[in-house]
């Protein structure tokens, strides 16, 4: 598939901001990390509900080695698997009010689905970053603060794919633009 | 690698609102001709607070000229049941809306498309109350209703139906028994069982559904002038599977043979099913389908190609 985004890096000390644009239309839920100097995020516990037959969130990024859970919140059963690069696994099927995790200590991108329901889907992309985060309904984010120096920024999206871009971000840097192809 | 822990089972306190809207275009071919259009529109509101749940939906089925309102209902949630007011899906078989309608089968099965007495199918929903209580693997339904209900009505005036349902599991199987009794002069002594059974696998669903119904006779016009006849003893047993390749997410192939046998006039019906989905993006599916069968004397129950369109939009 052929697109076009674009990173309009807006850096004032400490943080990059921007939105992802794709055919001149912001892009939501749009996976951002960065590697770079600093510190690596630490592995956390997060949580992927299952609720009116759906996962929520649809779309979640998580530090490499980070517990996540998937509590049934329905009055019906469900089952949680993955295959993909990042995570192979079966949870098997429970009931609600029980919930299920697994350890995603691979880097990438991994589908979740239920065997029963087949309309449910999630995307866990686990990553190996100094900062990770979603786009909001414009295409829009914002870092937590970051030492300067050199990042090398990917994007991921469930449709439009994944892309990534190295830029150079010190303190006091104007604004940058950057268009992506794919 | 898994841990198996509990959760709180109500939801947080906050005011949650929700809703969706469904809309599905089809052609295919329907009582022996092929119609192409607007085959449904399903419209959902939920607000939900602490144990309770408001949820209006409301379905136009403008491909038969069938609305009504759907599942619309109040309800109270504990740890471990719930209670249930208002429009429900009654506790008999596979009964969910997205067991029924969610597949990459366009059409549901016969047993859930059949008119059974007063005319009123599975896959509609009744007035009633519907009581839900759940520990540890098994799970247990108990759905009130009328037989006299018209489409709009939110709660019946009397209740002459019950229908319960009991279902567990031992993974990967979850396997389900329900009946149906309408013991008063009203509903003509109908009386339904059903066992059924589900395997899941990653990638893999299979599901079968038996359905035996008796009753003592009535007739009625049905939405196309026909007059039926329900008297008598009949069966159902349809068996599915779907397939989805591993690594694709967007694929789902789908297999399923559907019996419908009238004991009493000694005739029945079978169709077979081949079913392709496919996930143009998200919120929207593709689906193509091919049945064997049915014979002449059910072609209102379809055959041949079927096309099918769905836009899901939640908000």
């Amino acid at each position: 598939m052929v697109f076009a985004a674009a990173l309009i890096l807006a850096q004032s000390p400490g943080w990059i901001s921007g939105q992802i644009l794709a055919n001149n239309k912001p892009v939501a839920d749009a996976v951002i990390w960065l590697e770079g100097p600093g510190e690596k995020l630490k592995p956390i516990r997060a949580k992927v509900i299952q609720r009116d037959r759906q996962f929520m969130p649809h779309i979640s990024v998580v530090p490499v080695g980070s517990r996540v859970e998937f509590p049934n919140m329905d009055n019906i059963y469900h089952n949680v698997f993955a295959e993909h690069k990042a995570a192979k696994f079966d949870l098997g099927m429970y009931p609600k009010g029980q919930s299920r995790s697994v350890v995603m200590d691979k880097p990438g991108i991994t589908s979740v689905l239920c065997s029963i329901h087949s309309e449910m889907s999630a995307y866990v992309m686990v990553v190996d970053a100094v900062e990770a985060l979603k786009t909001d309904r414009n295409g829009r984010f914002k870092t937590k603060n970051l030492p300067s120096g050199t990042y090398t920024i990917q994007v991921w999206h469930k449709t439009l794919g994944e892309a990534n871009v190295r830029r150079s971000i010190s303190s006091g840097d104007a604004p940058v633009q950057i268009s992506l192809k794919k | 690698m898994a841990l198996c822990m509990a959760v709180p089972a109500t939801a947080d306190q906050n005011l949650r609102l929700g809703g969706s809207i469904e809309t599905a275009f089809v052609s295919a071919k329907r009582s022996g001709e092929l119609k192409s259009g607007h085959r449904y529109t399903r419209t959902q509101l939920s607000a939900e607070q602490g144990a309770w749940r408001a949820e209006a939906t409301w379905w136009a089925y403008p491909f038969c000229g069938f609305h009504a309102l759907d599942e619309t209902s109040l309800q109270y949630s504990a740890a471990n049941w719930s209670a249930t007011a208002g429009r429900i899906r009654l506790p008999v078989g596979q009964h969910s809306w997205d067991e029924q309608w969610y597949s990459p089968f366009i059409f549901q099965t016969r047993l859930e498309l059949q008119n059974y007495e007063g005319g009123k199918r599975l896959s509609h929903t009744s007035p009633g109350y519907l009581f839900e209580y759940w520990k540890g693997m098994h799970q247990l339904q108990l759905g009130l209703t009328t037989s006299t209900a018209q489409p709009n009505n939110l709660l019946p005036k009397s209740v002459n139906r019950a229908a319960v349902r009991w279902q567990t599991f031992f993974d990967p199987f979850i396997v389900g028994a329900s009946a149906l009794v309408d013991p008063t002069d009203i509903g003509d002594h109908e009386t339904m069982t059903s066992m059924d059974v589900r395997w899941s696998q990653p990638n893999w669903l299979a599901r079968a559904v038996f359905l035996s119904r008796r009753n003592d006779g009535s007739t009625f016009t049905d939405y196309d002038g026909t007059v039926i006849s329900t008297s008598g003893h009949q069966e159902s047993l349809f068996i599915d599977t779907t397939y989805r390749p591993p690594g694709v997410t967007n694929v789902q192939l789908g297999l399923r043979w559907d019996l419908w046998r009238n004991i009493s006039s000694a005739s029945q019906s079978e169709t077979t099913t081949l079913s392709l989905q496919y996930e143009l993006s998200h919120g929207i599916d593709a689906a193509v389908n091919y049945t064997f069968g049915p014979n002449m004397s059910d072609q209102k129950f379809g055959g041949g190609w079927a096309l099918q369109l769905l836009k899901f939009h939640r908000f």
